[in-house]
């Protein structure tokens, strides 16, 4: 390992492989398995000590594990071109005022790896379209198409949520 | 994008989400681990140093699997019927055991090992069938299991009783292998696999062979 990378900056390296680890398994000793092993190939490499080759040993080794099917984001680009659904004001309501995290892991769970994946690279990590597409290995298209889905099924779980315990 | 107000619940979600601290530790701890090898080898282990190793390796490798072969084959004959694979193994993990060559690396933890064992196919790690049991390791080496490259790690209990634990990458070259328990040459071998690894464990009933 580098001997100009300090702990702190290696510990947020890790927080951040591990949050991504999250966003692929959910599980909490899955995505610490996951974050060792990227890790572990990264010393191994003896580095670069950055997120992106970190994701990628991370990405390598969870595509592994789990069948690459349930991966390969098969949308299509046209979905791209469905109409953005502006928030409520009923929904901005429950955002800002009765937000619970269980119900957004709740509504998370709903999405596949690949859109959580998506999610997380854009929203948390703030990386582009482009620089998603590059890290997933996917179109940019099918990059805004995962991300809007994304959106759109978690807004409508919280929606029915929401809307079951107001009733 | 930005504007929507998921995105500061969704970074609230994943902000709260964080390494334990004794994962955090250990992994900090293995990096240190890895810089101090790497100052101890003043730059020996260039691509060529470690491209020399490897073949060393599998010229061990590559002996010990012709010795094998070669006994396999003598009993072949010996015994009309061609000796199963599980016995094979059992064979080949029992001479290895026996030989008790000293460790090539020192070792307590799978996570240590997986970070000088840099040769491997794979991230050596512990077996689920020994979580119940208390054994400290005691130091690895390599060695191979029907000419694949495998890690041999040493492990001790609370009575100084050694074991061999070998463990390989489940391939091809071993998809009959069975669960199965054997006694070759003094030394009980139990074999299994576990997610897509091969586990050998290999343990004398002779007592001059225990520490």
């Amino acid at each position: 390992m580098s001997k100009d990378v300090p702990d702190n900056e290696v510990s947020e390296l890790l927080q951040s492989g591990f949050r991504y680890a999250m966003s692929l398994v959910r599980d909490k000793a899955q995505a610490e398995d996951l974050v060792q092993e990227g890790w572990l190939s990264t010393i191994r490499a003896r580095g670069p000590w950055n997120k992106p080759y970190l994701f990628s040993a991370i990405r390598s080794r969870f595509i592994n594990q789990w069948k690459r099917e349930q991966l390969i984001p098969l949308v299509s680009i046209d979905d791209i071109n469905e109409p953005y659904d502006p928030v409520t004001e009923h929904e901005q309501a429950i955002l800002e005022n009765d937000f619970d995290c269980k119900e957004l892991e709740s509504a998370l769970s709903q999405l596949r790896a690949v859109e959580r994946e998506v999610l997380y690279l854009t929203v948390v990590e703030g990386y582009t379209a482009q620089e998603v597409s590059d890290i997933i290995n996917a179109p940019r298209n099918t990059v805004l198409s995962l991300s809007h889905r994304a959106r759109q099924k978690v807004r409508r779980h919280l929606q029915k949520t929401y809307a079951e315990v107001a009733l | 994008m930005n504007t929507d107000p998921l995105n500061k619940y969704i970074k609230k979600y994943y902000a709260n989400q964080s390494l334990s601290d004794d994962k955090m530790k250990d992994l900090i701890t293995l990096g240190k681990l890895s810089r101090t090898e790497e100052e101890s080898e003043n730059g020996k282990s260039s691509y060529w140093m470690r491209r020399w190793q490897y073949q060393k390796h599998l010229s061990i490798a590559a002996s010990v699997s012709f010795v094998i072969v070669t006994m396999v084959l003598m009993q072949s004959l010996i015994n009309p019927g061609l000796v199963p694979l599980p016995l094979r193994v059992a064979h080949e993990i029992a001479l290895n055991h026996n030989k008790q060559l000293p460790s090539e690396f020192s070792a307590s933890t799978y996570i240590q090992l997986g970070s000088i064992m840099i040769d491997l196919d794979f991230i050596p790690t512990a077996s689920s069938r020994l979580a119940q049991y208390s054994y400290h390791m005691d130091g690895a080496r390599y060695c191979s299991i029907q000419g694949q490259l495998a890690a041999q790690t040493r492990l001790v209990d609370s009575q100084g009783n050694v074991y061999t634990l070998y463990q390989t990458q489940y391939s091809e070259t071993l998809a009959k292998l069975s669960e199965s328990e054997h006694v070759v040459d003094g030394v009980k071998v139990k074999v299994w696999r576990e997610k897509d690894m091969v586990f050998g464990l290999a343990e004398s009933f002779d007592d001059n062979l225990r520490r």
